[in-house]
């Protein structure tokens, strides 16, 4: 509706009025997934609210369950029955950073919830998330979790009162969380122990076969780390080469073969894009290729990271006719030739 | 002005209004105008301010209005931070050569007598050196020439769309021939820490219209780009006794914004006692009309009880959601002085405005202004209303006895920026004024 300044000036006719509920919220998420992870059935990403009433298991309301068809999943949020919101857990806190301003820094801690967004594998083929760990016996296998690490979404069950408690600064922040609408999911983003509302960006989820999400959500985030174990090397020399001097005592197996004869493991994924884990390391006489992998295997809240890696060595004259180093994947500056863990700087 | 006898019998106290170079203050209004720092010697040249020690003293005029108060909350708010204070603001002219003025605003304060002076009170001063040449003629008519500054006191634009009685530094000159003026301003903290006002006014018929252009700019460009506006203002008085007065500005930027305000007021005398004003006005700020681009709430620095005397309708608080909403405020303004016995005055000062705001076509933002949930409307009323009690019949000091909602916000020092003019709550004050 144009309103001219006249009718500004000296009418208000039709008094303005907000009287309604928020708006549902929208998160857009972006799968991504480990080279080894096989799956038989659809895969179906679930909103998932966690309750807990002093129950030793906690239980769950969905609120979205649909097929996975692309990377990219847009979702929309709603939230649960106000009995669902009154027993979530955790209920954590959240911080509107209004940055800072010529009164200071601005901070308003409030109230909030993380829903779960949960990647399964639809066992049983009942478009119904049914895990086997969480709550219930179904067959459904979790794949993956929303993690603090990525972008999230955060639930104010209390919305209303927090906006009258922001300032303008805050305020501005809220609009960039929200796309500028009146709803009480927010972007929002963890770092340690603290979350904070955010400016909007898409949400990620790693797939793979191990169990860290499903532990994430059956544990209500709060999952421990245990000593990380030496990673478990799967060494291939060529035949040229004695595996004995190259390997030394890094390998957990170590062998010679003819790596033209070798099935060459996986190093790019189905868009031809470079798999994470996959490092080419050279020095004058020898070349490595590593591909590593991790997975986090849970038990009870306590989760490690295990991690593997097969690699593959040969002389710079003469690498195999699949050899990628050099071509496909750079080659890392400097380092140990068997840091497969290492960090890869390319030139 | 034709209003100003009837004004100055009604305020015993109040210096006169509308001789004064670029004068930013109400002329209608029965809250008290105060003296500013500037052409000292033409404000006491006033016959309600005959009785000023230091009106006539060659080359050096001085005054100063003291006022000692104390505030108690009469509800569960707390107390405001002037809740036991004196405010002295002296002012010091000397005219060493004829055309040059040289202006010292001095205030002391301590705002709270809990803290005690030893550890509250404060010392500002502003500085006004003021150039002011009217010998040449030009076809008739005469020719003026003004140069102020760095102390520019409190700065009204036009009507006060943009800006109405907030103080500045900086510096302002302007060249008049007869009826017609060009005025420029530059301005430094307005409401932000960051920003700077550049205007540039040409009036004419005595200051009825103006066509005034602005440049609102900041430090931080090009995060926030510096907003240029072109105002037209009319102040038209209808008679002797009402007036007229109308802005509309335009942003100038890709989407045009605009804003525009009406006023009307009227001041009467006899038979409503010793004086009545009532004033209305209305205004309208489309969404985005504000000077800022990244939203930050304006603040104001030197907040002292003077504002008390200033009204509450003020851009200062439209632009705080300036970027969110379209805005419209409509407000009642009413002032009355009666004289109850001999010395004895019943005084009452109301202002009634209700805001309005409401999303652009498509949007559909929620958010919470001052508590009320907009987009929707409410209704503020800030009242005062008490008792003076003036000893001397001739002279001004008084003593007052008050209720009122409508209490300065301060923090500690009156320096540090606040982002709410007035604190919540009612309050009961008394105090007396003395003005030498």
């Amino acid at each position: 509706m144009k309103r001219t300044l006249a009718l500004a000036l000296f009418t208000t006719a039709c008094l303005p009025s907000s009287e309604r509920p928020p708006e549902p919220g929208s998160v857009t998420i972006t799968l991504g997934a480990s080279p080894t992870l096989t799956v038989a059935h659809p895969i179906r990403i679930a909103v998932v609210w966690v309750t807990q009433e002093g129950r030793e298991l906690p239980s769950f309301v969905v609120t979205e369950d649909r097929r996975v068809r692309s990377e990219r999943i847009a979702l929309t949020l709603v939230a649960p029955s106000p009995a669902t919101v009154r027993d979530l857990a955790p209920i954590e806190s959240i911080d509107f950073n209004g940055g800072a301003t010529s009164l200071g820094r601005m901070v308003l801690r409030t109230s909030a919830y993380r829903p779960r967004f949960v990647v399964y594998e639809d066992v049983d083929e009942d478009q119904r998330l049914a895990p086997s760990s969480i709550e219930g016996d179904g067959p459904d296998r979790i794949l993956g979790a929303d993690s603090s690490f990525s972008p999230i979404v955060a639930y104010l069950p209390n919305l209303d009162l927090v906006l009258e408690e922001l300032t303008t600064e805050q305020f501005a922040l809220y609009e960039a969380s929200t796309d500028g609408r009146y709803t009480a999911f927010v972007a929002a983003r963890g770092m340690l122990d603290s979350l904070f509302v955010s400016p909007r960006e898409d949400g990620s989820i790693f797939l793979d076969d191990g169990d860290i999400g499903e532990a994430s959500v059956r544990c209500l985030h709060r999952l421990f780390g245990a000593t990380t174990p030496p990673i478990d090397v799967d060494f291939t020399v060529n035949d040229e080469l004695d595996p004995l001097v190259v390997c030394g005592t890094t390998a957990g197996a170590c062998r010679s073969r003819d790596l033209d004869d070798v099935v060459p493991p996986p190093f790019l994924d189905d868009e031809d894009e470079l798999l994470p884990g996959v490092t080419c390391r050279r020095n004058e006489q020898l070349e490595v290729l590593g591909v590593s992998s991790t997975r986090a295997e849970c038990e009870g809240c306590q989760c490690v990271s295990q991690r593997s890696a097969v690699a593959f060595a040969t002389t710079t004259t003469s690498t195999p006719t699949w050899w990628p180093c050099g071509d496909v994947v750079p080659y890392c500056r400097g380092g140990a030739l068997l840091a497969f863990d290492a960090g890869c700087t390319t030139d | 002005m034709a209003t100003l006898p009837l004004l100055a019998a009604l305020l015993a106290a109040a210096p006169q209004i509308g001789a004064i170079y670029d004068d930013p203050r109400d002329r209608y209004t029965l809250l008290t105008p105060h003296l500013i720092n500037r052409e000292l010697f033409a404000q006491l040249e006033s016959p309600v301010q005959d009785f000023r020690f230091g009106r006539d003293l060659g080359w050096l005029a001085v005054a100063a209005d003291v006022n000692v108060a104390t505030q108690q909350s009469t509800g569960t708010n707390p107390q405001s931070r002037f809740h036991g204070f004196f405010v002295f603001d002296g002012f010091i002219a000397v005219r060493p050569v004829e055309f040059v003025d040289l202006n010292l605003d001095l205030v002391l304060l301590n705002p709270s007598a809990s803290d005690g002076f030893r550890l509250s009170s404060q010392i500002y001063t502003g500085v006004a050196l003021h150039l002011h040449y009217d010998e040449w003629r030009l076809a008739g008519r005469r020719v003026e020439i003004d140069g102020l500054g760095i102390d520019l006191g409190p700065v009204t634009l036009g009507r006060g769309l943009l800006v109405e009685q907030i103080p500045l530094e900086g510096e302002t000159i302007g060249i008049a021939w007869g009826d017609f003026y060009f005025r420029h301003l530059f301005g430094g903290r307005v409401f932000w820490s960051d920003d700077d006002l550049i205007a540039f006014a040409l009036g004419a018929l005595d200051g009825r219209v103006e066509l005034q252009f602005v440049r609102w700019q900041f430090v931080s460009e090009p995060v926030n780009p510096a907003a240029h506006y072109v105002t037209f203002a009319l102040d038209w008085p209808i008679n002797e006794w009402s007036g007229f007065a109308a802005e509309y500005s335009a942003r100038l930027r890709d989407t045009l914004e605009t804003a525009g305000m009406v006023r009307f007021d009227a001041t009467f005398g006899a038979p409503f006692g010793e004086g009545l004003h009532v004033g209305w006005q209305s205004r309208y700020y489309g969404r985005g009309f504000g000077p800022r681009t990244t939203s930050e709430a304006p603040t104001l620095v030197f907040n002292t009880p003077y504002r008390e005397d200033t009204y509450v309708t003020n851009s200062f608080a439209l632009f705080d959601v300036a970027p969110l909403f379209d805005q419209w405020s409509h407000t009642l303004m009413v002032e009355a002085r009666v004289e109850l016995f001999e010395h004895v005055y019943l005084s009452g000062a109301g202002e009634l405005l209700v805001r309005v705001l409401d999303n652009p076509a498509g949007e559909k933002r929620v958010a919470y202004v001052d508590g009320h949930r907009a987009p929707g409307w409410w209704a503020e009323l800030y009242y005062r209303v008490g008792f003076e009690i003036r000893p001397w019949s001739e002279l001004p000091h008084r003593i007052n006895a008050y209720f009122t909602n409508k209490q300065v916000s301060s923090a500690d020092n009156v320096v540090d920026p606040v982002r709410r003019r007035f604190a919540d709550g009612d309050f009961v004050v008394i105090g007396a004024e003395v003005f030498l």
